[in-house]
């Protein structure tokens, strides 16, 4: 599983079976930082979860959250310095952009926002449902753009 | 320093634009009808600037049809552009914020 150094924001991929305490403790690969946090673990078998590792695998992704209108952020694999409440603060800010966009051009697909060197995806998954991806340039590589697809076409088929 | 309207309506790789203030109100355009990219550049900017605050860069809606649209921050306003067809959205992105970007130095 990916956590995220807190110094220096550096993805480390831990075992699951280190995390079973609830706590992340580890040293980061870059920097040694000695990190001690809580996590909160996806339920086994979360398919949002397990999309969420997947992407992150790809160098070039940075987090990647699920946010839904009602449950606010349902899973997310983020740099440890934001907080889940800074997380809700953010997909709903982005939800509620997109969504205007939407009711001014229903061809809208997507929508990607730049702050500082950092580009945020947001993609509608479903009703309520939004995926954000954050990575350091606009463009994703081929098999994220490929999975995202497939994750709007299964929520379009219910 | 050169009036923003006019630093719009000098920009390459779009089809068109509008700046809007920070009520909504259109300032300038060049658009038979501005009514919808100016509400999506006014809804959206001030939405976005919230979030990045100072940091905003810009922000892109892509279409199904290629013609992107992106929202900028320029100083209190916000403009949004019709990117042309086939270009890429990083260029024109770089064209309008280097053209600002001369603009207020």
């Amino acid at each position: 599983m990916i956590i995220f150094c807190e110094d220096c924001g550096e993805k480390n991929d831990l075992d699951p079976s280190d995390l079973a305490s609830g706590r992340a403790d580890f040293k980061c690969i870059r920097c040694g930082y000695g990190n001690s946090f809580p996590v909160k673990m996806p339920e086994k078998g979360s398919a949002a979860g397990g999309f969420l590792e997947k992407i992150l695998s790809f160098s070039e992704i940075i987090g990647a959250f699920f946010f839904h209108r009602t449950n606010g952020v349902v899973a997310w694999r983020m740099p440890g310095r934001l907080t889940l409440d800074d997380l809700g603060y953010l997909g709903a800010g982005l939800a509620d952009s997109y969504e205007a966009g939407v009711s001014c051009d229903s061809g809208i697909r997507a929508m990607t926002t730049v702050i500082s060197d950092k580009h945020l995806r947001v993609h509608r998954i479903g009703e309520y449902g939004y995926l954000v991806v954050i990575s350091a340039s606009g463009s994703l590589p081929d098999s994220v753009s490929e999975y995202i697809a497939a994750l709007e076409q299964g929520a379009e088929n219910g | 320093m050169d009036d923003p309207v006019s630093v719009a309506g000098r920009l390459k790789g779009i089809s068109g634009f509008v700046l809007v203030d920070c009520r909504g109100r259109v300032k300038g355009h060049n658009l038979g009808a501005p009514g919808s990219l100016s509400k999506l550049a006014f809804s959206c900017g001030r939405r976005l600037a919230a979030i990045g605050k100072e940091n905003f860069r810009y922000a892109c809606f892509s279409r199904e049809n290629g013609e992107d649209i992106l929202i900028f921050p320029v100083g209190n306003d916000y403009l949004g552009v019709v990117k042309l067809k086939g270009i890429k959205n990083s260029e024109v992105a770089s064209a309008v914020l280097e053209a600002f970007q001369a603009t207020a130095g």
